[in-house]
């Protein structure tokens, strides 16, 4: 018995260390944020000596770019998330289910262009951007649009995602499908009262990387003048001076919608990387 | 059977789709070569024409007038062909002659008789973005005719720009932007800016020119077109702490004098801050008489005598005298922040997060080294036109005018000053300045390192220069670090005859 | 039951239906940059010729003109010819009279000089205009156009010296008079030089001007041609391996991969079974917190890590350095920035590696560990024998994404220093160059396209590397998917 209550104490205090040690650089960064004036902290004294203040913090969020590119980066990440489940999730069921020609090829593509796809670089955003000039020019109105911009992330999206869920699905017996059919229901009948449901954890695990592809990325939103909260913390760590304490307030409260997100959906993720596993 | 028939049309059909796709894709991306079309407004002049110089878009033919100058040498009267007539707007404290119907324009533009939009694009820090609004705002109630739309914060300008007019994007691309001009050879080059004298006579030309401190109006020119006019300029200086060091060294003797008695670095003080890469160390290289790269012959002096002389002295007496654990910009901004240095050198971008932890400063040139004068690199601000706006001349003409007014209104430029310091160019701001030293002790001092600064090249072959240099400054310094000053003196001429080397290599190739 | 349907369960034209929409999405935005960037990959690009289209554009349409245009037009350019000789003549006078004035002995002020300077620019002005005009064409005469310049460029730069050592003052003391005079002196030749060399060259095409015409001509092709994207062919490819810049990155890229992915795996995997074991308290908030490296940007934590290793100050730098015993330092040591790549890259992947084996762990059916239990094994045996092994297969998969990240190792090398010390570099069979001795493939690749700005070379590059991750992924779906079966 007391070894057992021993044995708990020794293990948490080892875990609270281990993170405490983990997350020692993080630690940083929130007393940098915390620390008055745009100072590099480089010791826990540094902190003492030039005191503590919520001024980054107050100044992030009261300026009212911070404010606005926030907005934009909600309705972006939305817009993603429901294109992203829209269009991914019966694609992905499609590939689980059904079978037609060259499927076994296209999903190789997919496995293999969601792993090489990111190398392609400056070249490949000019090109996509000048291309989506060229549309705006016709008429479509493409720049500055927080919606065009989500459509991208959902196509970048598609290889990846589409394999993960189509594994999900997979895992998933076709029985219940079959069952409900022989049973007499009807298309509309199978889709809203079997597959749906059985499919609420694929659609967050879509909704989930939507959201946290949307939130971060800032190259291309950048390019594309989508003022997105990313876009503009990024604009603030380039150029000559990076006001680095201001940075870290922004950064932070910037990381934690997605923090947030990250915890609580952690057993989605982790679900769905199992389900990806679960094909080997 | 009939299921297989089924799938083969269904893949065929979704071949076809995938085919067209991609096919409108690359329809989209290959069509327009970006020529402007001309539209009924304006027929940009990209064709030689015969002398009918009664096309709206050009303002002002190539012609002069009779000429007299009021030295006693000779008059000179020459053929006059049709010759518009000029007449004189002002702006601030100067009289600028302009073609008959740009007049015109600035005139309806001023009653609001006209209606025209034009975009506007600055990549800065917030505190600039507002001293700029300001400025923009001041010219929207003079010229009710004109709405500028503002953009402050714009990302990765130069290749927005590119592909704004690559697309052919009137609407929203810009049509007046600005940033150092050593964008001014990479631009023209790829023809995405107007030469202000394709549209100006050279009157008009010559009226801007005196306007400016040579130094910065010779910036916007290039290969005899004038792109842009300049509004602002910028180049590291002195900055001291005035609890530290109460005057400001005169010679570089007494500078060293101040690092030599603050310099413990068992104590964590050192002598300067100052970040060390090929711009920061100009100052050194040309007061030996040396230099990278040469706009007018193209040659390139990174190995040169006077280069090699410079960055020895350097090592010698003022890395001596820093801390070399880290040479990179936050870290000794850092160490003059917490006033463990008396001076850094650094430019006007560096002066607001300076200011929070050290109210009181001093800037001014990097003093002499004997007769030797340390000139900085100098980057002027430089307002040009992008190419799309040639396209609709209302927007052109709003555009030239805005450029015009945004450099030569002496109030705006001196509101500049007042809340973002940003260092001015325009001769009769700087004079007001040079009068007032005592409420504009920072700037004045920046006028003066800039006034002994060297403009950085314009050509788009300098950006294969900065690599190989910053390179072998960083062999030099890891050999500084490593064995020593003395070995580091050693290392300086292979270091710098590898970049040479290299550099000449990447030109050629 | 139910009626005979004829219909099959899922029809294949459902199925397009249902995948259309997002692969057509894929294509359209994604594959079309891919192949934009593949074919730069074969071209010469660089930032002068990627987007000139427009200006290309102008200069042929002068092109197919010139030449009828010049010859219809001769006399009005003629005319202009010689009026752009009355300016220079002018402009060289007036240079003389400066000199004159300077040599004199009498005082210099502010007010004459000013006088003179702008008489120097009226006729200088005019000059250029006359050339630079679209009527005249004279801009493309290369001797006329450089010898101009290069006479404008240095009046700019005698009266920029001239400005500097007036500085604010009206009146000119001695000592600035003589410096003055020195600079008009030293500068007057070179200028009066390139003048006259300026007019002779427009003498020549009074003279000449058919030849003028033909220069013309061939000017503007140079520079259509200076502006325009060449095929090269294989170009890029063999100038990749042509010294041992890329090899080495390649390598190093390689050696980076074995050493961090095992590290990653160890941590990722050992906090797995560590936060899952029921003895800890509190396991579901410190398992949350763990998160946090993969939450936050890589921008901020990267460049923090960057800010605790700085020599001599940052925190952890000091510490390793009394430690080990010497000067621990990121900038300056080549080994010593790897290690902190591989310690930043294991806190940047453990999170991802750390979840995927929870999620298996937590997968694992309790009756198996209870049997074990029961059939006496100890913490570590049923660990080995049980919980590992059926742990397998997601760690696996964890491993193969995740090695995947070391090689497009590009974030950590750019932030922390920059892809590392100046060295010397050497892959035997290439030719040894100077670089950077921690440039990872992907960082090359950058550096290449921000830096050099040499697109065709930096697409290349790309290629050599997505053709490396290809081989990458075909081996471990050959690999893992033959094994696992489907």
């Amino acid at each position: 018995m007391i070894g057992r209550y021993l044995g708990r104490i020794v293990l948490t205090v080892l875990g609270a260390l281990i993170v405490f040690i983990l997350l020692y650089p993080v630690l940083y960064i929130v007393l940098s944020s915390l620390v008055r004036g745009q100072v590099l902290i480089t010791s826990i004294e540094d902190v003492w000596s030039f005191g503590v203040s919520l001024e980054h913090y107050i100044n992030a969020v009261n300026d009212p770019e911070f404010f606005s590119s926030t907005l934009t980066s909600v309705t972006v990440a939305v817009a993603n998330i429901l294109l992203a489940v829209l269009v991914i999730t019966p694609a992905a069921y499609a590939f689980s289910r059904f079978g037609f020609k060259g499927k076994s090829s296209l999903l190789m593509l997919y496995l293999v262009l969601s792993q090489v796809g990111g190398g392609f670089g400056i070249a490949a955003v000019i090109a996509l951007y000048v291309f989506l000039l060229r549309l705006n020019a016709m008429g479509v109105p493409v720049v500055g649009n927080p919606f065009v911009l989500a459509v991208i992330y959902t196509a970048s999206a598609v290889p990846f995602q589409t394999w993960l869920i189509k594994n999900y699905f997979d895992s998933l017996p076709r029985s219940l499908d079959e069952a409900a059919f022989i049973d007499g229901a009807s298309w509309a009948r199978i889709v809203f009262n079997v597959i749906l449901p059985a499919s609420k954890p694929a659609m967050i695990i879509i909704a989930l990387f939507a959201f946290m592809g949307a939130w971060g990325e800032f190259i291309l939103a950048s390019f594309l003048g989508v003022k997105t909260l990313a876009a503009y913390i990024y604009q603030t760590a380039t150029g000559q001076t990076i006001y680095w304490s201001d940075f870290a307030a922004r950064t932070l409260l910037f990381a934690l919608p997605v923090a947030v997100v990250y915890v609580f959906a952690q057993k989605y993720i982790g679900e769905a990387m199992r389900y990806g596993a679960g094909k080997m | 059977m009939r299921r297989r028939a089924g799938i083969t049309k269904q893949a065929i059909a979704g071949i076809i789709i995938v085919v067209v796709v991609i096919a409108a894709a690359a329809v989209l991306m290959m069509q327009g070569g970006g020529q402007p079309t001309p539209t009924p407004t304006s027929t940009p002049t990209g064709t030689p024409t015969t002398k009918t110089p009664t096309t709206t878009a050009t303002i002002g033919t190539t012609t002069t007038t009779t000429m007299s100058t009021t030295t006693t040498t000779t008059t000179t009267t020459t053929t006059t062909t049709t010759q518009p007539q000029l007449r004189t707007i002002t702006i601030g404290s100067s009289t600028i002659r302009v073609p008959d119907d740009f007049y015109e324009f600035v005139q309806k533009a001023k009653n609001g008789e006209i209606s025209v939009t034009i975009n506007f694009w600055t990549s800065m820090l917030p505190f600039e973005v507002d001293a700029i609004t300001q400025v923009v705002n001041e010219f929207e109630s003079e010229y009710p005719g004109i709405k500028v739309s503002y953009t402050g914060t714009q990302q990765n300008m130069k290749e927005a720009i590119k592909a704004g007019v690559l697309a052919n994007d009137l609407e929203n691309t810009a049509n007046v932007f600005t940033w150092a001009h050593d964008w001014t050879g990479e631009l023209a080059d790829g023809g995405f800016i107007v030469p202000l004298d394709k549209y100006l006579p050279p009157e008009t030309i010559e009226d801007l020119q005196s306007q400016y401190l040579t130094n910065a109006y010779s910036a916007g020119v290039y290969n005899l077109h004038l792109y842009g006019l300049p509004w602002a300029a910028e180049a590291i200086a002195l900055v001291c702490n005035a609890e530290m060091v109460q005057t400001p060294p005169k010679t570089f003797a007494e500078l060293e004098q101040i690092m030599q008695q603050y310099y413990n670095p068992d104590n964590d003080t050192y002598g300067l801050a100052y970040q060390i890469d090929p711009y920061f160390v100009y100052p050194f290289v040309t007061a030996f008489g040396g230099y990278y790269y040469d706009d007018e012959t193209g040659s390139v002096g990174v190995n040169s005598t006077g280069t090699k002389e410079g960055i020895k002295f350097l090592i010698q007496h003022v890395l001596a005298y820093e801390f070399t654990g880290d040479l990179g910009h936050e870290t000794q901004l850092n160490i003059f922040q917490q006033g463990k240095a008396p001076c850094m050198i650094t430019g006007p971008w560096d002066i607001p997060a300076i200011k929070e932890n050290i109210p009181n400063i001093t800037v001014s040139a990097i003093p002499p080294i004997d007769d030797k004068v340390p000139r900085p690199f100098s980057g002027i601000k430089l307002l040009w036109i992008s190419k799309v706006t040639e396209q609709d001349q209302n927007k052109l003409y709003a555009s030239i005018l805005f450029v015009m007014w945004f450099s030569l209104n002496d109030d705006t430029l001196k509101s500049l000053v007042d809340n973002a310091g940003f260092i001015p160019v325009k001769k009769s701001v700087v004079t007001y300045i040079s009068e007032h030293i005592d409420q504009y002790p920072i700037v004045a001092g920046f006028i003066e390192s800039i006034s002994n600064s060297i403009p950085m090249p314009k050509s788009p072959q300098m950006a294969k220069v900065w690599g190989p240099v910053a390179e072998a400054l960083s062999a030099i310094l890891a050999t500084y670090s490593e064995s020593g000053p003395d070995a580091a003196l050693e290392a300086v001429d292979q270091a710098l005859d590898n970049a040479q080397e290299s550099i000449l290599q990447s030109l050629s190739g | 039951m139910g009626k005979v349907r004829k219909l099959v369960l899922f029809p294949a034209k459902v199925a397009l239906a249902l995948v259309l929409p997002s692969l057509v999405l894929y294509l359209f935005f994604n594959i079309w940059p891919l192949i934009f960037s593949v074919y730069i990959a074969f071209t010469d690009a660089n930032a002068t010729n990627i987007a000139s289209q427009p200006m290309i554009a102008e200069l042929e349409k002068v092109r197919t003109n010139i030449t009828s245009y010049l010859y219809s037009n001769k006399d009005s350019i003629l005319v202009e010819v010689s009026r752009a000789k009355e300016y220079i003549n002018q402009t060289i006078d007036g240079m003389e009279e400066l000199l004159a004035y300077i040599n004199s002995s009498a005082a210099i002020t502010y007010d004459d000089i000013d006088t003179l300077k702008t008489n120097i620019t009226a006729s200088m002005t005019r000059a250029v205009a006359i050339v630079v005009s679209n009527e005249t064409m004279l801009y493309y005469y290369p001797g006329l156009r450089d010898a101009l310049s290069t006479a404008q460029n240095l009046i700019y730069s005698m009266w920029s010296d001239v400005e500097r050592i007036i500085g604010f003052s009206i009146i000119i003391p001695p000592d600035k008079a003589e410096q003055i005079r020195e600079v008009i002196a030293e500068r007057s030749p070179a200028i009066i030089g390139n003048l006259s060399l300026a007019y002779e060259e427009l003498t020549a095409i009074e003279e000449n001007y058919d030849s003028f015409v033909k220069s013309a001509v061939k000017d503007i092709d140079k520079q259509i041609d200076r502006l325009s994207l060449h095929f090269i062919g294989l170009g890029n490819f063999q100038k990749l391996f042509s010294d041992s810049r890329f090899p080495y990155s390649i390598l190093k890229t390689l050696l980076f991969v074995v050493t961090s992915v095992p590290m990653k795996l160890a941590l990722g995997v050992a906090l797995a079974f560590l936060f899952s074991s029921n003895l800890m308290s509190g396991r579901k908030v410190m398992r949350a917190l763990l998160l946090i490296p993969w939450a936050l940007p890589v921008l901020l934590t990267v460049t923090t890590w960057r800010m605790l290793f700085v020599p001599d100050t940052g925190v952890f730098s000091s510490a390793l350095s009394r430690v080990l015993g010497y000067e621990f330092n990121i900038y300056y040591h080549e080994w010593d920035a790897f290690a902190v790549y591989n310690i930043v890259e294991m806190w940047l992947g453990y999170p991802f590696v750390m979840t995927v084996t929870m999620g298996a762990i937590a997968g694992i059916p309790k009756e198996l560990i209870e049997a074990a239990y029961i059939d006496g094994a100890g913490v570590f045996q049923r660990f080995r024998h049980v919980t590992l092994p059926l742990a397998m297969r997601p760690i696996l998969f964890a491993a193969i994404l995740t090695t995947g990240a070391s090689l497009q190792a590009f974030m950590v090398p750019l932030l922390i220093n920059n892809g590392g010390p100046q060295g010397f570099l050497w892959v035997p069979g290439f030719k040894p160059v100077s670089g950077y001795t921690n440039e990872m493939m992907v960082l090359y690749g950058y550096k290449r396209a921000w830096i050099d700005q040499e697109f065709g070379l930096s697409a290349a590059s790309y290629l050599v590397i997505t053709l490396i991750f290809l081989l990458y992924a075909l081996v471990w779906y050959k690999f893992v998917y033959r094994r696992g079966g489907r």
